[in-house]
């Protein structure tokens, strides 16, 4: 069987949904994180699909600098949540109930 | 490159003063004091840079562009840029630690932001924008041992970040479809044809990423949080700097890559959508709010929906974009001060709940005042410039025919007189807790002055803004 663009495209969708679930349904603030990561390297699989495909390199370019960006983000994402963990002692969403109506 | 120097200046000045903070220790004030120079220099310098006649030039094979609306929003973003710092020099937050680094980062993102207002291309929109949000998870969260601004920071992190997956997934498919990641181009490929399934779907994601930006509903849920826990200086920053970001965006990316007849009918009806919920729930959920950080995030919401209204009728009237950026000065005149003024007082008052605010008039007659005029403005008042935004808006609905959200705009601006006059009757005819006045130094006072005093002046003469915004139309 030959590899087609709508595979690619599938399993990044697969990929994007997964993430987004466990966004919505996980608990703990890192796993939650980790599944934004996922989001966006499903993201990051459609650009190269795309480019291979289409003889566009600017996607695959483009993946270069959501990564590097990705990159930055964890770092202050990270730092965030070590600082709220000293803070309050725990990650999990349930906690964070300080702010609301 | 006369074009990008000021972001070249920022973002230098940035990691200079970084690296001064980092090995000399100066005093953090006269790090505020170099910062907002520099913002002011970058201002002299958007402001002297010639533009070329044609709609836009586009150095770098189109990367960039230097226009009128481009020039503006520079412009705009510089100045609340530097009256942000202001705000934080004013507000002078003893228990913020490395005072000196938080001067620092507004001018990122202040680099960010004029790098967005000029971007033509997808892939400077996304750095750019992640260059502004990261630098806000970094300020919103800067009291690092204040569980509700951590609290507000992880929340404005998790949704950020979710924000940006769905932009980069719609970037994705939008490059799929069309083969490219400029706007102009973009719009080339899609030419009169209707649009593929492919480029709905792209364009459905990237309205979403945007639509968080500028806080509209349903993409909002993170504002109320992040305005109430963020330093007060950098909940303004956020509510006029980030909301405006979002707003120069749209028209970018809708009215040059999405600008079909096909596309239309794809994103008018959704950001009709957007509009209405924003304005309807913005102002009916500030009724109940007890917090004046929280009440004005609903009112910025509220905001949104109205200028959302401006971004359509352009559509179908060309020409009445110019509502857009009317209501956009008129809103950072009258946060700005709102929001100076809570963080001036919040030195005495230790709270930001109304009730706290209580006969702030006898207190502090200046900043009551300047607080009153403020919000009557955001309500839409005359003879306060805020009359001039919403009439320039709801104008512009009903010279395009958008009756639905005329109606339902002035429906939410009625509601939204209860909330804001509540605050001003709670300011000028109830008991104060406590009688001792509230502290105000003459340069806050000065720049109350100065921004109340324009509120009222362009409201009385709203000549001159017509004039200003028709500068930037042509």
């Amino acid at each position: 069987m030959e590899i087609t663009l709508n595979h690619y495209l599938a399993v990044s969708g697969l990929l994007f949904t997964l993430g987004l679930m466990g966004v919505i349904l996980r608990r703990d603030l890192l796993v939650i994180y980790m599944s934004l990561e996922m989001m966006l390297n499903a993201a990051n699989l459609t650009l190269v699909a795309f480019s291979r495909f289409n003889q566009h390199l600017d996607g695959q370019i483009m993946v270069f600098f959501t990564i590097t960006v990705a990159a930055a983000e964890v770092a202050v994402g990270l730092a965030l949540i070590v600082a709220l963990y000293r803070v309050r002692q725990t990650t999990k969403v349930g906690d964070l109930t300080t702010l609301k109506f | 490159m006369p074009w990008i120097a000021p972001e070249i200046l920022l973002t230098a000045l940035a990691c200079v003063l970084l690296l001064v903070e980092a090995f000399a220790k100066p005093c953090p004030r006269l790090i505020g004091f170099v910062t907002l120079a520099g913002i002011f220099a970058a201002i002299g310098i958007t402001i002297a840079t010639p533009i070329a006649s044609e709609f836009y030039v586009a150095p770098w094979g189109g990367l960039y562009c230097l226009d009128r609306p481009a020039q503006f929003f520079k412009v705009f973003f510089l100045v609340t840029a530097a009256l942000v710092t202001w705000i934080s020099l004013a507000a002078d937050e003893e228990s913020l630690p490395n005072r000196g680094e938080f001067f620092v980062f507004p001018l990122l993102t202040a680099a960010g932001l004029c790098l967005l207002a000029s971007t033509m291309d997808f892939m400077v929109l996304f750095v750019a924008l992640e260059l502004v949000t990261i630098s806000f998870y970094i300020l919103v969260a800067y009291q690092r041992t204040n569980a509700i601004a951590l609290e507000a920071g992880v929340k404005y992190l998790i949704l950020g970040a979710l924000s940006s997956a769905f932009l980069v997934m719609g970037i994705a498919y939008t490059f799929g479809i069309t083969g490219s990641t400029q706007f102009v181009e973009i719009g080339r490929a899609i030419g009169h044809g209707p649009l593929p399934l492919g480029l709905k779907f792209g364009l459905l994601l990237i309205i979403f990423g945007l639509g968080f930006k500028v806080a509209a509903v349903p993409f909002h849920l993170w504002a109320p949080d992040v305005y109430q826990g963020a330093p007060t200086s950098i909940t303004a920053f956020l509510s006029v700097g980030s909301k405006a970001a979002g707003f120069i965006l749209l028209m970018r990316v809708l009215y040059t890559a999405f600008g079909s007849a096909a596309a239309f009918a794809t994103w008018i009806p959704m950001l009709s959508v957007l509009a209405a919920l924003s304005m309807l729930l913005g102002n009916l959920a500030a009724i109940p709010q007890r917090n004046l950080k929280r009440l004005l995030a609903y009112s910025s919401i509220g905001h949104s929906g109205f200028m959302l209204i401006g971004i359509i009728a352009q559509i179908r009237t060309p020409g009445l974009a110019i509502s857009v950026f009317i209501y956009l000065i008129t809103y950072l005149l009258a946060n700005l001060a709102a929001f100076l003024v809570i963080a001036v007082a919040s030195k005495t008052i230790r709270g930001e709940q109304i009730h706290q605010y209580a006969g702030l008039w006898q207190r502090s007659p200046v900043l009551a005042a300047s607080l009153a005029i403020a919000l009557v403005s955001l309500a839409g008042i005359p003879p306060t410039i805020g009359f001039i935004g919403k009439l320039s808006i709801f104008g512009a609905a009903w010279q395009s025919g958008l009756y639905p959200l005329f109606w339902i705009g002035v429906v939410s601006a009625v509601a939204g007189l209860y909330y804001y006059l509540g605050v001003v009757k709670a300011m000028f005819w109830s008991e104060p807790l406590d009688n001792t006045p509230i502290p105000a130094c003459l340069c806050t006072k000065a720049l109350l002055l100065v921004l109340s005093g324009l509120t009222l002046l362009l409201g009385f003469w709203p000549q001159g803004l017509q004039h200003l915004v028709r500068i930037v139309q042509s």
